[in-house]
């Protein structure tokens, strides 16, 4: 069993990204649990065709003691068992410790199982809870999902601190599995992130350029995978999945610091 | 942030911030406490306040609520669960409702303040009481004492001749016997103590604090109350009860300046009562002794140190050690204590 995590800013396209490799792997027969740990709920959405799944916390506040698999977990495009953590309402309660109450559920029902495990984790490791796919044996493989922004960048620079951080631990088998790159159309994107992930002792896995075919798939409430099997875009997210299923090469990060940051972004401004 | 830290301080007036708090609000004799966190936190209190009570013969044990906050609460937030706390705490018919906040409602962001503010048939005050802030117990008997002061009337009307005390402590051994020094040295100038803020007192005489004529604080780490009392009333305030029989000549003074009375007869008698209080521990003169200071407040220090001079001891490093009280000793009162303390120990050795 493999089980990635996917990290990177808000909005960078974590979760498009996250569907589509999960579909990617269900189209070729492989059984895949993706979990959505992000308290806007809605990692797994294109996976069910638009279809907001019940939040395991909105359903421990409901249940309580009484859940079983079949609560939790939701069949979507393929096969792929989708689950969305949840959280509170905005402003209030500790959605990083709505993470970990989670991952406990879901290790008390036995689901966590099958082929590949992805973990779509909220924008930035903002407490303790959200490092929690990091830690205690869950994800094992880590991809930081970034666009040539220097904002995410710099969000992708901090994830791999806390890998780093966390990789101290003995015990811990987290480690940095690469870098996907998700376009934004700026000029030589590919190559600044493909310096970056070389900076900080990795690997671009792969590179998503940007298209319009996401934006179709996404108003029509379906991956790309499901909506335009056959096009480029399509192809590149196979392609990505695939790579991550070769990939052997897992390090433990060495984060830039911030002046060494700017100054690769800004040659790459100028240039 | 706060980054007041002392790990390794275990002293008692730094402990946790809401054993402060509930260690004046628990001795608000018609209020009902209200501890908004895990019921640990609760529970936790309620057995040391009832074991420090039991300590000086108190039996009744203050009336605490949990709202009982568990990982639910934490994940989605702990309001409602104040809200059915304050309902049941309202059932209970009080004056008032106190409402303090610990760590872990603070940490998630609960707005307790302003679920306080609602509008509800009872008063409810709120007194930040989260340990983790980096306050101690004292921090937690300032908050208490600071926000309790909302409760007062603004009106002045009625002003008497009866001085407020403010900040006994409530669960020192010596509380009554400090209060009754402090009564004592006020019957001197034929005054007399009035409100005990707060201790053993109803809601309705805080509401009458504003009346007094001035303020007597426990100890000078309440001087930012004090402050709030002058600004808000313009009340003279005296920083602390006197320390050790130097203490009450200044303590007597300064009382008969702020209530325009001629303090020299009271004096006089002070300096009498001083001499038979020494008179009485003759058999202590001349003895070689040594004092514990390990760990002792320097005014605890200051104390003894006078004791030793007029009864002549000697202070050498071979002679009998003596103890010395945890907290400096009030007035004539509190001397003798330590002296009986100190003749004890010899006529044991």
């Amino acid at each position: 069993m493999r089980q990635i995590a996917l990290y990177g800013k808000g909005g960078i396209g974590k979760s498009t990204t996250s569907a589509n490799l999960s579909a990617a792997w269900a189209d070729k027969g492989l059984d895949v649990l993706q979990i959505g740990c992000d308290p806007k709920h809605d990692s797994t959405r294109m996976l069910m065709n638009g279809r907001v799944i019940p939040t395991v916390l909105d359903l421990i506040r409901e249940h309580k003691t009484d859940l079983t698999v079949s609560d939790v977990i939701y069949p979507g495009y393929s096969g792929v068992r989708c689950v969305e953590a949840g959280g509170p309402e905005p402003g209030i309660g500790c959605a990083g410790r709505g993470i970990i109450a989670t991952f406990q559920l879901l290790e008390k029902l036995g689901a966590l199982r099958g082929d590949l495990i992805v973990y779509d984790v909220l924008g930035d490791v903002v407490c303790g809870g959200f490092a929690m796919p990091m830690r205690e044996g869950y994800a094992e493989e880590v991809y930081l999902v970034t666009s040539g922004e220097l904002m995410s960048l710099y969000a992708a620079n901090n994830i791999a601190k806390a890998i780093s951080r966390l990789s101290a631990n003995k015990r811990s088998k987290v480690r940095l599995a690469g870098v996907i790159g998700n376009g934004k159309n700026i000029e030589c994107e590919d190559e600044l992130i493909s310096e970056f992930a070389a900076a900080i002792g990795s690997q671009m896995i792969a590179f998503i350029p940007r298209s319009k075919t996401v934006t179709q798939a996404e108003l029509n409430k379906k991956t790309v995978i499901e909506y335009a099997p056959v096009s480029s875009q399509a192809e590149v997210y196979r392609g990505c999945a695939e790579a991550i299923l070769l990939n052997t090469e897992f390090s433990i990060p060495i984060p830039l610091s911030i002046d060494d940051l700017e100054s690769l972004a800004y040659r790459y401004l100028k240039e | 942030m706060i980054l007041n830290r002392s790990p390794i301080d275990i002293s008692r007036s730094e402990g946790c911030t809401l054993t402060g708090v509930l260690s004046v609000t628990g001795f608000l004799e018609d209020a009902v406490t209200v501890i908004h966190g895990p019921s640990g936190c609760t529970h936790h209190n309620a057995s040391l306040l009832h074991a420090s009570l039991v300590e000086i013969d108190e039996v009744q044990i203050p009336c605490f609520l949990s709202s009982n906050i568990v990982e639910e609460e934490v994940i989605f937030g702990g309001e409602q669960a104040l809200l059915h706390a304050l309902d049941a705490a309202e059932a209970r018919d009080p004056s008032l409702i106190c409402v303090v906040s610990t760590c872990i409602a603070d940490t998630i962001g609960d707005d307790t303040a302003a679920l306080c503010r609602q509008k509800r048939d009872i008063p409810v005050i709120h007194i930040p009481g989260a340990g983790f802030l980096g306050g101690g117990f004292s921090e937690g008997i300032r908050n208490a004492l600071s926000s309790l002061l909302n409760l007062a009337d603004d009106t002045r009307e009625g002003v008497h001749d009866e001085v407020l005390i403010v900040g006994e402590k409530n669960l020192e051994y010596e509380a009554e016997e400090n209060f009754k020094e402090i009564s004592r040295l006020l019957s001197l100038l034929d005054l007399a103590p009035g409100i005990r803020f707060v201790r053993k007192v109803s809601v309705s005489d805080c509401q009458r604090i504003g009346s007094a004529p001035m303020a007597i604080l426990r100890e000078s780490s309440l001087k930012p109350v004090g402050s709030l009392l002058g600004n808000r009333f313009n009340l003279p305030v005296i920083p602390g009860f006197p320390i050790g029989t130097d203490g009450t000549s200044g303590f007597l003074q300064q009382l008969g300046e702020y209530m325009s009375i001629d303090p020299s007869p009271a004096l006089r008698d002070e300096e009498g009562l001083i001499n038979d209080l020494y008179g009485s521990f003759d058999d202590l003169r001349y003895e070689s002794v040594r004092l514990n200071t390990l760990g002792a407040d320097p005014e605890t220090i200051s104390v003894a140190e006078s004791a030793l001079k007029a009864l002549q001891m000697k202070d050498v490093s071979g002679g009998h050690l003596l103890p010395l009280p945890y907290d400096p000793p009030v007035g004539i009162t509190g001397t003798r204590r330590m002296l009986n303390s100190w003749r004890r120990s010899l006529f044991r050795a």
